[in-house]
């Protein structure tokens, strides 16, 4: 179990590969739903591995606002801080 | 809009299974007293947030038929025989004359239980046992030789099964068809559903502000739909006519949202009306799909808006899965029993009392049972993956 | 009663291992090899790789089908195209494996993308937005017939007037451990573009014509109660037509299988019988097969594709390809 922050890059690439969309597509501030077309369980699938990957447990109301990978290292960056 | 060359079906004959008890008169007796409450489901490895289901009493489900073809078989298609044989004799049919009637099942877990069981277990290699089962069970145990059909559309199976059989009737292909649903407790359909989190670990409340996600049920619920003549020229007492049941999907990218502005919806709400030859004006009761999720309540309420727009009063809605649970495969059946037996008895039941979503603008009344004032009923049943279906009930005016 | 509706067939995608393509369709094959589907070459794109494998051959088996329509498909008003699929072990494997995470550790740990695959429904539904299809998605899964019945229930929601066209067909992965299912024997996906006999040419391509009846014989019929129920189908199939040539009948060893079997050798007279045994655990797709290869790869003489379930259900397909007499 890593509990290193990934940087952005590292997990703007994992969205990529997970998402089989061009990393430069996945960006940082595109919107998954709005302007990438994923679902929502699919976010939430992606969401489920970083869980594991870094030995967290998200709650059901911190799902809805991870929608970006900005979005989603601020969140990783302050809860691995505090763990 | 009348068309004088199609043939009319009518439903001669109801049977349930529910949380409300064996029989169908139980079944209406129990939605007009306030319906039933969820308990937690007594399986091994519940390992999850929501536990709870409208469960069937234990004493309503039938022992028999233990198996069929070698396999075990779990409470649902057990409770599949006992409707089934109950809306056939509600019909009059009696036994030797179901030879020539199909059977059509909305069933998607079916046989379940008994792969759970054996899991649960860890039991050797079984013989193997197929999920969509029942209506095979169901067509042995009546003498049914005509086809027994499984129809797994999830929690629409219901609109499609009647769909079905709908068409069966007007092409001629049969003049009884025996329709049904019947879904039992699952653990593993449960923890799917809790782990995309549309399930409310309290109770079902559709339209409600706090509401949570639904809440399962187990049951079986059968219809015997018939061609119109058939029925009159046995002197058979129709229930309703069923007008039309129309089908629409999505096609939307959601795996499991509904398309957001319910423009399927919608449309197989119209159509059916438009083919049943009944305006909006003259619709005296909704039966929506109402499941009680965050998305769906709200969607399916702006398409009733849509639907009924032009009304000067909007018919009330009548969520019946506030009273007994959604019932999966089941569900659609249970709502085509609770709108026949509104359409005949003139009756509505009261809506469980609800704090209700301002963003769902629809007409719950909650004081009592209310008449109904208009002949039709139009239900909606609808499933993940944007699958809807839409069916109209009416007033058959007493004999048929 | 009133003869079945008929249906033209317009597409063929076939997609199993050993037989990619519908003219291999009657090739039997032993147990899949691991790699047999080749994602890049039968489904390129992107959205797939998480998709349950049968979903993926379904969604290859339609493309496929798809590619014998050129636009006239893609053209259709939307609300005018719809799925019927039969599946009988599709989302098994997914069932098994979750009902054991929920044992091992709880509903916590199940994949979320993964939860609506264990409704068969979703396999079909999977095949609307791919293909923009508005009219109606529905799912067979009646044992061993569920992929006849898909074309059956196409064929009367045709006549009805629910669709202009309709992709039917079948979808099966390997049964779960804990259906007993063993060794699998009946993987892949079977799609077949149809529309209405009586509807305006659709293309320029007809496989040929097809329709479908149904009965049940109950778990354990002697031969005279399944005569009882089969021989009005037998006559009415043969009252009319080109004169009907061979037959294909998917079995098992089951008390109804056996009876169905008996019945046949009675029946069939001259008429070459292929019999196909249909182990435990097998699905729908093999009686489906038979339609898609008796179509592509003829010889051009009308046949009858019959399967029977142990559990009593019977299917008949009447196949008509298109240069056996019937334009």
């Amino acid at each position: 179990m890593s509990t290193a922050t990934p940087t952005r890059d590292e997990l703007r690439d994992f969205f990529a590969e997970e998402l089989e969309l061009p990393a430069d597509v996945v960006g940082y501030e595109a919107d998954f739903e709005a302007d990438l077309g994923v679902d929502s369980l699919a976010t939430m699938e992606i969401l489920v591995q970083l869980e594991k990957k870094y030995g967290i447990r998200l709650e059901e109301s911190e799902f809805s606002g991870l929608t970006s990978v900005n979005a989603v290292h601020a969140f990783l960056a302050d809860r691995l801080r505090a763990a | 809009m009348t068309r004088p060359d199609r043939r009319r079906a009518v439903l001669t004959g109801l049977g349930a299974v529910s949380c409300l008890g064996a029989g169908v008169d139980a079944y209406g007796i129990g939605l007009l007293a306030g319906g039933a409450a969820p308990h937690d489901v007594d399986l091994p490895h519940m390992n999850m947030r929501a536990k709870r289901m409208y469960l069937t009493p234990p004493s309503a489900i039938p022992v028999e038929p233990v198996a069929h073809a070698g396999i075990p078989l779990g409470p649902a298609p057990r409770m599949a025989v006992a409707a089934a044989r109950e809306a056939l004799a509600d019909a009059g049919i009696g036994d030797g004359e179901a030879a020539r009637v199909p059977v059509v099942m909305g069933v998607e877990m079916g046989n379940a239980s008994v792969q759970e069981e054996q899991r649960a277990s860890g039991g050797g290699t079984p013989r193997w046992t197929p999920l969509a089962v029942t209506a095979a069970v169901v067509a042995e145990a009546v003498g049914s030789r005509a086809g027994a059909s499984g129809i797994g559309n999830a929690c629409a199976a219901g609109g499609y099964a009647l769909g079905v059989a709908l068409d069966m009737i007007r092409a001629g292909e049969a003049d009884v068809v025996l329709v049904g649903g019947a879904e039992g407790v699952t653990r593993v359909g449960m923890a799917g559903f809790d782990r995309i989190r549309v399930t409310d670990p309290d109770r079902c409340r559709p339209f409600a502000r706090d509401r949570a996600g639904t809440v399962f049920a187990d049951g079986a619920a059968f219809a015997v739909l018939e061609s119109a003549d058939h029925a009159a020229a046995r002197g058979a007492w129709p229930y309703a006519e069923l007008g039309a049941a129309v089908w629409s999907c999505d096609s939307y990218h959601h795996p499991t949202a509904p398309e957001p502005d319910g423009v399927q919806l919608v449309r197989a709400m119209r159509d059916a009306l438009a083919d049943a030859g009944v305006r909006p004006d003259q619709v005296g009761c909704v039966l929506p799909h109402a499941t009680g999720t965050l998305v769906n309540d709200a969607v399916e309420s702006r398409a009733l808006r849509r639907v009924f727009a032009d009304v000067p009063d909007r018919p009330p809605v009548f969520a019946l899965k506030a009273l007994i649970g959604h019932g999966s495969g089941t569900a659609g059946m249970f709502a085509c029993l609770a709108g026949a037996l509104i359409a005949s008895h003139g009756r509505i039941p009261a809506n469980a009392p609800v704090d209700q979503d301002p963003e769902c603008d629809v007409w719950l009344p909650q004081d009592g049972p209310l008449a109904l004032t208009r002949p039709a009923v139009l239900v909606n049943s609808c499933a993940t993956g944007g699958i809807n279906a839409s069916f109209v009930l009416s007033y058959a005016g007493g004999r048929a | 009663m009133s003869a079945p509706a008929r249906l033209r067939v317009v597409g063929l995608g076939m997609t199993a291992p050993g037989a990619l393509r519908p003219e291999h369709a009657l090739e039997l094959h032993g147990e899949a090899p691991p790699d047999w589907f080749d994602a890049e070459v039968l489904l390129p794109g992107r959205g797939y790789r998480k998709l349950p494998p049968g979903c993926r051959y379904l969604l290859a088996a339609a493309r496929s089908a798809l590619a014998d329509t050129g636009a006239w498909f893609a053209d259709l008003p939307a609300q005018e195209k719809a799925a019927v699929i039969g599946g009988n072990n599709a989302g098994a494997t997914l069932q098994d494996d979750f009902d054991h995470t929920v044992i091992a550790t709880g509903a916590a740990d199940l994949s979320p993308a993964r939860v609506p695959y264990m409704a068969l429904s979703m396999f079909a539904g999977r095949l609307a937005p791919e293909h923009g299809l508005r009219a109606f998605s529905l799912a067979a899964n009646s044992p061993a017939v569920a992929g006849l019945e898909a074309l059956q229930t196409a064929a009367r929601a045709l006549a009805a007037g629910r669709a202009t066209a309709v992709l039917a067909g079948a979808v099966e992965d390997r049964p779960a451990q804990a259906q007993g299912g063993g060794a699998a024997h009946d993987v892949g996906a079977a799609v077949l573009v149809c529309v209405s006999e009586g509807a305006p040419a659709a293309g320029e391509l007809v496989y040929g014509h097809c329709s479908v009846r149904g009965a049940f014989v109950g778990e354990a019929p002697g031969v005279p109660e399944v005569s009882d129920v089969l021989d009005p189908l037998w006559k009415d199939l043969a009252a009319e037509g080109p004169p009907l040539a061979r037959i294909d009948a998917v079995l098992d060893d089951s008390p109804a299988g056996e009876a169905v079997a008996a019945w046949l050798t009675a029946r069939a007279g001259d008429r070459a019988i292929t019999a196909v045994a249909r182990p435990p655990g097998s699905g729908s797709l093999a009686p489906l097969r038979r339609v898609v290869g008796r179509l592509a790869a003829g010889p051009p003489e009308r046949a009858v594709v019959l399967a029977v379930s142990a559990h009593g259900h019977v299917a008949m397909a009447d196949v008509v390809p298109s240069a056996s007499g019937v334009p």
